[in-house]
């Protein structure tokens, strides 16, 4: 198997999981939202499209961060912000065009919106921990494996 | 395993290893010894120097050349990068990508960054990605060491 394609497939898994989440991030706001509201069901089209919408998003915020680079500091800042940014105007527009909220106050668009950026600083957040934790045991086992030269 | 030292009369030093086989751990011992005297030959501004493996950042695959990058110059070793694998490692040399070999005493400090990979920041400021297919070596090759410490 080429590369490539192993790059790809891997890649996929990642896009995959990541969709899988946000999807049923995505779906739990809206209805909960929609809940408080007084309305117990969203229809299976918008669930589709949620689920659509999330895999495009997941690729996306693979996309920029594909590159097996150094990204200077203000690179990485401005990326970082089209991670969490990029996927709200994303969901606005597709609501906007599936028309997720005909017959609903325009302040349910607003506050979806709204929570879905809250969302996707905080996935960006967890992931950064997680990042600095993997970073501090690499560093660990880096300091240990010194040492255990050093004194062979 | 036993260490001793016994005088002669004669001038040249020598050292014998006595094994029942040439396991992992006499490759080393070997290995070691060798590293201590080896000097590797590069050219470098029409120069050939002589320079231990330890000077070197780390080893790279530039358009079928491999140059060595030591910490005052590069120079230009006829050694193939699988060959200098080979000859490493067990000196704490790391191959982070088809065209590199690290020197992993000369990494300050790991980075775990987006899509499974590292970022090594080297002693001299550099610094150099590992994908994430190589990552996952990496992340082999320091539990095992560890492992084996233990």
């Amino acid at each position: 198997m080429s590369s490539k394609l192993k790059r790809y497939m891997k890649s996929e898994v990642d896009v995959d999981f990541f969709a899988c989440v946000h999807a049923i991030s995505m779906v739990i706001i809206f209805g909960f939202e929609l809940y408080l509201y007084g309305i117990k069901e969203i229809s299976f089209m918008i669930i589709f499209e949620m689920l659509v919408l999330s895999y495009l998003i997941s690729w996306m915020q693979k996309l920029l961060f594909f590159k097996e680079k150094i990204y200077s500091r203000l690179e990485f800042t401005i990326r970082a912000a089209l991670w969490s940014v990029v996927p709200v105007i994303a969901t606005a527009m597709t609501g906007r065009i599936f028309d997720w909220y005909n017959g609903y106050p325009e302040w349910i668009e607003a506050v979806f919106l709204v929570l879905m950026l809250i969302y996707y600083v905080m996935v960006w957040g967890v992931l950064q921990v997680l990042y600095k934790d993997d970073t501090n045991r690499l560093n660990q086992m880096l300091g240990e494996f010194k040492i255990s030269k050093i004194m062979k | 395993m036993n260490i001793r030292i016994e005088y002669t009369q004669n001038n040249e030093k020598e050292i014998v290893i006595r094994c029942r086989e040439e396991d992992e751990e006499v490759q080393q011992i070997k290995a070691l010894l060798e590293f201590q005297y080896q000097k590797l030959t590069g050219i470098c501004d029409n120069q050939t120097y002589l320079f231990r493996p330890s000077e070197v950042y780390y080893f790279e695959c530039v358009d079928n050349k491999v140059f060595a990058y030591l910490k005052q110059r590069v120079c230009n070793v006829s050694y193939s990068l699988e060959k200098l694998e080979k000859l490493l490692e067990y000196q704490g040399f790391f191959r982070c990508s088809k065209a590199m070999i690290l020197n992993m005493k000369d990494i300050e400090k790991f980075q775990s960054a987006m899509g499974n990979r590292i970022t090594a920041t080297l002693e001299n400021g550099e610094e150099v990605v590992i994908s994430r297919h190589y990552a996952k070596m990496l992340r082999a090759y320091l539990k095992e060491d560890r492992a084996d410490e233990q």
